[in-house]
């Protein structure tokens, strides 16, 4: 028994403790980021949830400037809502090192181009194509930083059916982004990706692959497949 | 003792979180150390588990965090080793992402402890080296006492098989 006791003891030396302190501080600023995301996700689907009850009761109130800069009200009746103003630009976000050794991601914009109202697969395709592409020279002079540059191209699809949005990217996308092999790397890529699909406005499930192969896509971001909806698997992250 | 993650109470200071952190890391740090796949840092599962337990809530309000956090760290080297045979998998597709050369060599004791499922070695572990009670050692691997003593005693018979192929013995 001692020589596996020595093997365990063996296995453990050779990993040296961390700072307690710091690996506590660092935590509880993830948390808290996680938290204050799942809140603002939690008021737009209620505010989500307030406007469709509005509509059924058919009786919605939308405030706003007139050209003279006087306050507004239309009353609208019962099934004659109009479509939500198309959105002209996507958000983006890259990462920033915040110069205290934390690093966050940063909003910017890129412009989603379409005739009429903006569809959810064009927002998708311009917010990834912007993701890929990496920060512009200006927004780098700025201090964003990303494992993408330049690599719009590594986009292959995005498709909407049954709800389920797939997005489908190219396999050349795992030579592109060498740094993701890295745990710092796979960590800013998933927080770029992540976020950036988080901000758009009514994407749904998603089904993310390379080259039409979901398990290589999350092989590549060194992730789990989604817990929830329906790609879940039964694992469990957390207790 | 149930086989229920141990609940919460109370309401805590940030100091006191620090203190109780400080107290509970060496030994969530070891049984990491013991369950983390070989690519992997150790510190990483530390550090996700206790983000994932303070999104729910300071540390102060757990009845037992470090068994708490430990079944976190279990939990997450599983998910892990998982993760990691889907890559493995998908290798031939991946070519370029997993370099082999970054992937540590053990010695032969070591080998054989990190060809138990991270279950098991964690069980090994937690009974034999850290001397815990089946009670806690359930806590952790989120099963009652009696199925914890269960896997105790295979995940040993398990270690003695794959020693004896090494010709080796307890």
């Amino acid at each position: 028994m001692n020589r596996i006791h020595d093997a365990f003891e063996d296995l453990i030396a050779r990993h040296p403790q961390g700072d307690p302190d710091a690996i506590l501080a660092s935590a509880r600023h993830d948390a808290t980021s996680a938290r204050s995301r799942g809140r603002t996700r939690l008021a737009l689907a209620a505010a989500a949830v307030v406007f469709v009850a509005a509509a059924s009761a058919g009786a919605i109130f939308a405030t706003g400037d007139d050209e003279s800069g006087e306050k507004v009200h239309a009353s609208q009746g019962s099934g004659s809502t109009t479509a939500p103003a198309a959105a002209s630009t996507v958000p983006v976000f890259f990462t920033k090192d915040q110069g205290d050794g934390c690093k966050r991601v940063e909003q910017v914009e890129r412009p989603a181009l379409g005739n009429g109202p903006i569809t959810p697969e064009q927002r998708v395709t311009a917010a990834l194509r912007g993701l890929l592409d990496g920060p512009t020279e200006a927004e780098t002079a700025r201090g964003l930083t990303s494992p993408f540059h330049d690599d719009s191209s590594m986009l292959r699809s995005v498709t909407t059916a049954n709800g389920i949005t797939y997005i489908d990217f190219d396999r050349r996308i795992i030579d592109s982004t060498a740094a993701a092999s890295t745990t710092c790397g796979k960590e800013q890529l998933q927080a770029e990706l992540s976020a950036t699909l988080s901000g758009i406005e009514g994407l749904g499930y998603r089904h993310l692959s390379i080259d039409g192969d979901s398990d290589a896509f999350y092989a590549w971001l060194g992730t789990e497949p989604p817990k929830e909806g329906p790609f879940a698997t039964t694992t469990t992250g957390a207790p | 003792m149930t086989a229920v993650p141990p609940g919460r109470r109370g309401h805590g200071r940030r100091d006191d979180e620090d203190e109780l952190f400080r107290t509970i890391y060496p030994a969530l740090h070891r049984l990491a150390c013991v369950v983390c796949p070989p690519e992997r840092d150790p510190e990483d599962l530390v550090q996700e588990a206790l983000v994932r337990t303070l999104r729910r809530g300071p540390l102060t309000e757990l009845d037992s965090p470090l068994a708490y956090l430990r079944r976190a760290v279990v939990n997450l080297a599983s998910n892990e080793r998982r993760s990691l045979g889907r890559l493995r998998r998908a290798a031939p597709r991946l070519a370029g992402v997993l370099d082999q050369s970054e992937v540590p060599t053990y010695p032969s004791d070591v080998a054989i402890l990190l060809e138990l499922p991270v279950l098991d070695r964690a069980a090994v572990w937690l009974s034999a080296v850290d001397g815990q009670s089946a009670d806690h050692i359930g806590d952790v691997l989120g099963c009652s006492a009696d199925a914890a003593r269960t896997r105790v005693s295979r995940a040993h018979k398990r270690l003695r098989t794959l020693l004896d192929e090494e010709g080796t013995h307890l």
